[in-house]
């Protein structure tokens, strides 16, 4: 006879609870505003009005919305590129080749975190500006003649993104090439694959998950990013980010406001639905 | 001439010494095995064949050249892991065609190579297949058939039915030495467990400590072990010191009167006999036997096919026997023990042993 533990039956709710009150009040409750406003249901008043329409929608296409969207889809490919580039030979070399030391490099890799994201983007204006690490570094080797000034510009913006985002691609790709059994590498080698095919052939596909996923937790936040232009941009590296901030806290449109915030999740969730079925090929994706 | 041949092979970890001036030979088509407890060496050798370790010394062959320096995949070396290693994201016709598509082979020449290989292992039809819907043992017949569709010079073999039950085990092992017939092809295989090594082998090197003790057939073994080491590894044995009164006499501590051994024994003083229990002899009535004492049971298990004795001679030295269950024998029992000159032999002393 099965018998069942008192406990069980109120092991789902007890556990779940928490978490549904607050996602509930302060995810599912604040999302469901904005898209009342999306739709124009609710008035200057803040009073529910009961009417559909869809002009702050069919807006879009008529502002710089469209443009700016191209523009920080680009940027968070650049960015999700430019960290795939960098952090899978990293992840590889410390997961690999790492042997005792690979606790302390992956210390290392997390650290930045300990310190507030605003603060290291701050950090990096000390570097770049006019006043900063590099230029006056120049100007006293006479490399150059004027100060140099290397923010306010889309470079300075991905180099900022590349920067704040770097860990979260190492960190998946890392746990999946962990888990990558070595002796598969040799087992290539033995049946006459080089290192590059046994990398190609094995490596590489056994550890799509990392890359899937690293890419996803990159690529969505770069995409709604908006401190980071705000503060290292300038008027041509304006994001999505940044239009709904100055939609909702400038221009006080809710209603236009809510519209392009309800089509970049769509956007983004539908990009990100693509890109697991492509990188996971039905197979379960791990993060 | 040797398949594979080590010459004076060190490998150190560290300061680890994990191979210790190894040398042995491999014949063509020979079923080959490294006997040995964990760490005694015999992967790290098997891994220096196949080309994942370089050896700090000495010289490894293969064929007539020397492949110190040569990379494993441009040896013509097969392997079999010991937790299998096949690839996890490819079918089980693209694991085995895996090193056929690395020799870019033709489309066609694969395909029948495959299927010859899986009729060979037993799974014809299953190409198909994900590695995950198998069982272990139909695993393992994936690892040797992948292993061996190139028709390597050498397949190496890594204790490869280690993970498998006892039952599938027994069974592999004659598949195994079914398929080394058939395809005649020189195996190495590394296994800690003797009786696998004494079922399979043509030949044994037995190691410990990094080093090799013996080589030599099965029988040799087994019946002639050369170091305490070996006699104690391979099988259950009796260990009787004393030294070696004239040649083909060996005196122990506490028999009554000395041993009769066979005349060609290693020349030792000190020295100690190994005898098999089950090469001794018991019974009240025994007679004809070059070396007899008398002795009295002290133990007697049960143990289904055989009955394991014990038997006291003299006051303090006891005799493991290993007799049919049809032999009547009782605790305390008065009785007489005996072996031939040829069941028993010398072993020299080692150093520090």
């Amino acid at each position: 006879m099965i018998s069942r533990r008192k406990g069980d039956r109120f092991g789902a709710p007890f556990l779940l609870t928490p978490t549904v009150i607050y996602l509930g009040i302060f995810f599912f409750v604040p999302f469901a505003i904005v898209l009342l406003y999306s739709f124009g249901m609710i008035d200057l008043l803040r009073h529910f009005r009961p009417i559909v329409t869809l002009s702050y929608y069919l807006q879009f296409f008529d502002s710089v919305a469209p443009s700016v969207f191209g523009r920080s889809l680009l940027m968070a490919l650049a960015t999700t590129v430019a960290c795939l580039a960098l952090g899978y030979p990293m992840a590889y070399y410390i997961a690999v080749k790492g042997g005792r030391r690979k606790e302390t490099l992956m210390l290392l890799v997390i650290i930045p975190f300990w310190v507030s994201f605003l603060l290291r983007t701050y950090a990096l204006m000390t570097i770049l500006d006019v006043n900063g690490i590099i230029s006056v570094t120049l100007l006293s080797l006479g490399l150059i003649s004027a100060p140099l000034n290397l923010m306010y510009n889309a470079q300075a913006v991905l180099l900022g993104m590349v920067y704040n985002y770097l860990p979260f691609m190492i960190l998946p790709l890392y746990a999946s090439m962990e888990k990558l059994d070595k002796s598969l590498l040799e087992a290539a080698g033995s049946l006459g694959a080089g290192p590059g095919r046994a990398f190609l052939s094995v490596t590489l596909p056994l550890t799509r998950s990392g890359i899937g996923a690293g890419s996803i937790l990159v690529f969505v936040p770069a995409v709604g990013e908006f401190i980071i232009p705000q503060l290292l941009g300038g008027t041509e590296s304006f994001m999505i980010g940044n239009l709904i901030w100055t939609l909702f806290l400038k221009a006080r449109n809710l209603w236009f406001g809510s519209a392009v915030s309800i089509i970049l999740i769509a956007l983004v969730v539908a990009i990100v639905a693509l890109y697991m079925k492509y990188i996971t090929k039905g197979e379960e994706m791990t993060i | 001439m040797f398949e594979v041949e080590l010459i004076d092979v060190v490998k150190r970890f560290g300061t680890v010494i994990a191979v210790d001036h190894v040398s042995l030979g491999v014949k063509k088509n020979e079923f080959y095995s490294f006997l040995g407890s964990s760490g005694c060496g015999k992967t790290t050798t098997l891994r220096i064949i196949a080309g994942f370790e370089e050896p700090d010394e000495g010289t490894l062959k293969l064929g007539q050249v020397v492949a110190n320096d040569i990379p494993p995949y441009k040896r013509n070396v097969g392997m079999v892991f010991q937790h299998l290693a096949l690839f996890p994201h490819m079918s089980v016709f693209d694991n085995i065609s895996f090193g056929l598509k690395m020799a870019k082979a033709g489309k066609h020449d694969i395909r029948s190579k495959v299927e010859q290989a899986l009729e060979l292992v037993g799974l014809p039809g299953f190409g198909d297949r994900r590695i995950h819907q198998l069982s272990g043992g139909q695993q393992q017949r994936v690892g040797i058939a992948r292993a061996m569709v190139k028709e390597p010079g050498v397949l190496l073999l890594d204790e490869p039915l280690g993970p498998l039950d006892l039952k599938i085990r027994q069974h592999m092992q004659l598949e195994l030495k079914r398929i080394q017939k058939q395809v005649g092809t020189t195996f190495i295989y590394v296994t800690h467990d003797q009786g696998e090594a004494l079922t399979m082998s043509d030949n044994i090197a037995v190691m410990n400590n990094g080093r090799v003790e013996q080589i030599g057939s099965p029988r040799e073994i087994y019946d002639k072990p050369k170091t305490r080491f070996v006699a104690n590894f391979i099988g259950e044995t009796n260990f009787l010191d004393g030294s070696m009164e004239r040649s083909g006499v060996f005196a122990c501590r506490g028999l009554p009167h000395p041993v009769l051994v066979e005349e060609e024994e290693v020349q030792v003083r000190e020295g100690v006999l190994s005898i098999r229990p089950e090469r001794v002899s018991v019974s009240p009535s025994l007679d004809g036997l070059e070396n007899l004492y008398d002795a009295r049971i002290d133990e007697i298990v049960y143990q289904g096919s055989h009955v394991a004795v014990s038997a006291r001679v003299g006051d303090d030295l006891v005799v493991k026997i290993r007799t049919s269950p049809t032999v009547p024998l009782k605790m305390g029992q008065k009785t007489r023990i005996g072996w031939n000159k040829a069941d028993a032999t010398v072993i020299r002393l080692e150093k520090g042993a």
